[in-house]
């Protein structure tokens, strides 16, 4: 017989040897994450992608430094999420006159080669991207958790402190204006 | 159903997040609601295109993020070589301050040793012990939540208290009196949770094994434990490889110290001194989880673990090969269990058991 020393799930054991300083676990907790909160600094900082990183790792950074206080009361994902959306808005507010404007749409449209309705796609979501970059910070936000990161309403909800009836209908609101962004611009 | 509450349903019903009766119903009404159908079909069309608005992780993000966090920890260990000894004190000033704060765990603590049943004489010296580590806890999370400045200096400052007591541990004989708080707690702890694990369905086997933890079959003659815990604990630390690499947040003297073979305290003590924030309170509250792999993949892994573990320089009291998880770096670990294919899901989780382990059998 041969006996290690484990734990009772997989995940408490990457939090206490995350907490203990151990980045491989960290980097494990967080991986599923990864990407909803990549996705939301992009979009919050208009597509630019280098911004997106640098925002989305400092986000994560800040994960790390309150890791001490993680009373595991809370599912790991909400907890970091919340911190993380935190992060980018702060961020984002501290930069405010340094945002890139809304992105106009690429040149990479000229290619011949590309077929009548790539070009169509590419330019509707060249659209898409501009006019969610046009929204204010909350319905930004919403959007972005919602569907583009496919958030349950409840996950929403705690991440943004806000009452499920509260979400659903800023969220609707927030569609409705994007909506009508791109109905004005007449490009979808 | 008026189309105004089909409407607020429309999301969760793309996305399938509606319950069977409510979907029904949406589905039913859509049948005949035209102007409810070409809402569907817009919402629908939105999100299918803000789902494509999704992008992949840039290359080697994770690699960068890691590199970030590396050099994060490595400024927290630049404040403990040169501030040491001011950080400490004000550390201890601190302490001082919040210590009211940490009272409320006691309750919590009292009633989870209560219901371990045995060691009733050790619970007022362990609550005690625990009250001045959760204090302790407690001050480690506020400052936490301050600034981050101020938890990097307190997390280094926890560091280098830890530092001093391992050298106190290493160079003097080890004896009840002299273990420092910390690891006396723990050893009380363990002793009622020896019950429980005797009792528990793999009792049989524990005794005949020659291996690794063998925490029961020790543990089952709680008067010779002590005593040898201590000789064992003076060879092991003057075999101790301490503090190997520069990844590992902190040295794990103490844990090597007490191990003896036993992993219960291993994890108590290595959670509370690995660190500096301790988690008593995670060690009064374990689960072993069993794992049933067979014969061939059983020699394997205990190959591996025990490659490991000589690297690591760990030894049990018998002199055999201990592995601890808890001491393995994420990336260690995940490198023993790889061949294995070992999930949460293919792990029996033996409810009766109460300290942290997995148990590998022979199926």
């Amino acid at each position: 017989m041969f006996f290690i020393a484990f734990n009772e799930s997989y995940t408490n054991i990457l939090i206490k040897k995350a907490k203990k300083g151990d980045e491989g676990a960290f980097c494990a907790l967080i991986h599923d994450i990864e990407p909803f909160v990549f996705n939301f600094a992009l979009r919050m900082m208009n597509g630019n992608r280098q911004d997106a990183e640098d925002m989305a790792q400092e986000a994560f950074l800040r994960v790390y430094r309150a890791l001490p206080g993680y009373k595991e009361n809370a599912s790991f994902k909400t907890w970091s999420l919340r911190i993380c959306k935190n992060a980018c808005l702060d961020e984002i507010r501290r930069r405010q006159a340094r945002i890139t404007p809304v992105e106009e749409i690429p040149e990479t449209f000229a290619d011949k080669t590309l077929v009548q309705e790539q070009v169509i796609g590419m330019e509707r979501r060249e659209a898409l991207k501009a006019a969610i970059s046009s929204l204010d910070e909350r319905s930004k936000t919403l959007i972005v958790l919602r569907d583009i990161n496919g958030l349950s309403y409840n996950t929403i909800g705690e991440i943004m402190d806000m009452e499920l009836g509260t979400v659903k209908s800023a969220l609707n609101r927030a569609r409705k204006k994007l909506r009508d962004i791109i109905v004005e611009q007449n490009l979808i | 159903m008026s189309c105004e509450d089909i409407k607020v349903l429309l999301d969760e019903y793309i996305t399938g997040e509606l319950a069977e009766s409510d979907k029904a119903m949406v589905e039913e009404h859509l049948s005949t609601c035209s102007e409810c159908r070409r809402e569907y079909n817009e919402l629908k069309a939105l999100k299918n295109q803000l789902k494509e608005l999704e992008e992949k992780l840039p290359e080697g993000f994770e690699e960068r993020l890691t590199r970030k966090i590396k050099k994060e920890k490595r400024s927290a260990y630049f404040y403990v070589s040169r501030f040491g000894v001011s950080v400490a004190a004000a550390v201890v000033l601190i302490c001082a301050i919040s210590l009211g704060y940490g009272m409320g765990h006691n309750k919590e603590l009292d009633n989870r040793l209560k219901s371990m049943g045995s060691g009733a004489e050790n619970t007022a010296e362990a609550v005690q012990e625990q009250a001045e580590a959760d204090s302790a806890e407690a001050e480690q999370n506020t400052l936490s939540e301050e600034t981050d400045a101020i938890t990097e200096i307190t997390d280094a400052a926890n560091i280098a208290d830890v530092n001093t007591q391992d050298r106190e541990i290493t160079t003097e004989q080890v004896t009840e009196a002299v273990i420092p708080k910390t690891e006396k707690q723990t050893v009380t702890e363990v002793q009622p949770r020896t019950e429980n694990t005797a009792a528990d369905s793999v009792g049989t086997d524990f005794a005949q094994t020659n291996a690794v933890i063998p925490q029961t079959a020790e543990q089952a003659i709680p008067e010779a434990e002590q005593p040898k815990t201590a000789e064992k604990a003076v060879a092991e630390a003057e075999q101790a490889d301490l503090g190997s690499e520069a990844d590992e947040a902190v040295p794990k003297n103490n844990s090597v110290m007490m191990k003896s073979g036993l992993s219960v305290q291993d994890s108590a003590v290595a959670d509370f001194s690995a660190d500096g924030s301790p988690e008593p309170a995670a060690a009064a509250l374990k689960e072993e989880v069993t794992l049933l792999i067979d014969g061939q993949e059983l020699d394997r892994l205990k190959n591996k673990l025990e490659t490991l573990a000589r690297v690591k320089n760990l030894r049990d009291c018998d002199g055999g090969v201990a592995a601890d998880v808890e001491n393995m770096s994420y990336e260690a670990l995940k490198a023993a269990l790889k061949d294995f294919d070992l999930t949460e899901e293919s792990a029996d989780i033996d409810e009766d058991c109460n300290f942290y382990s997995l148990i590998i059998k022979a199926k």
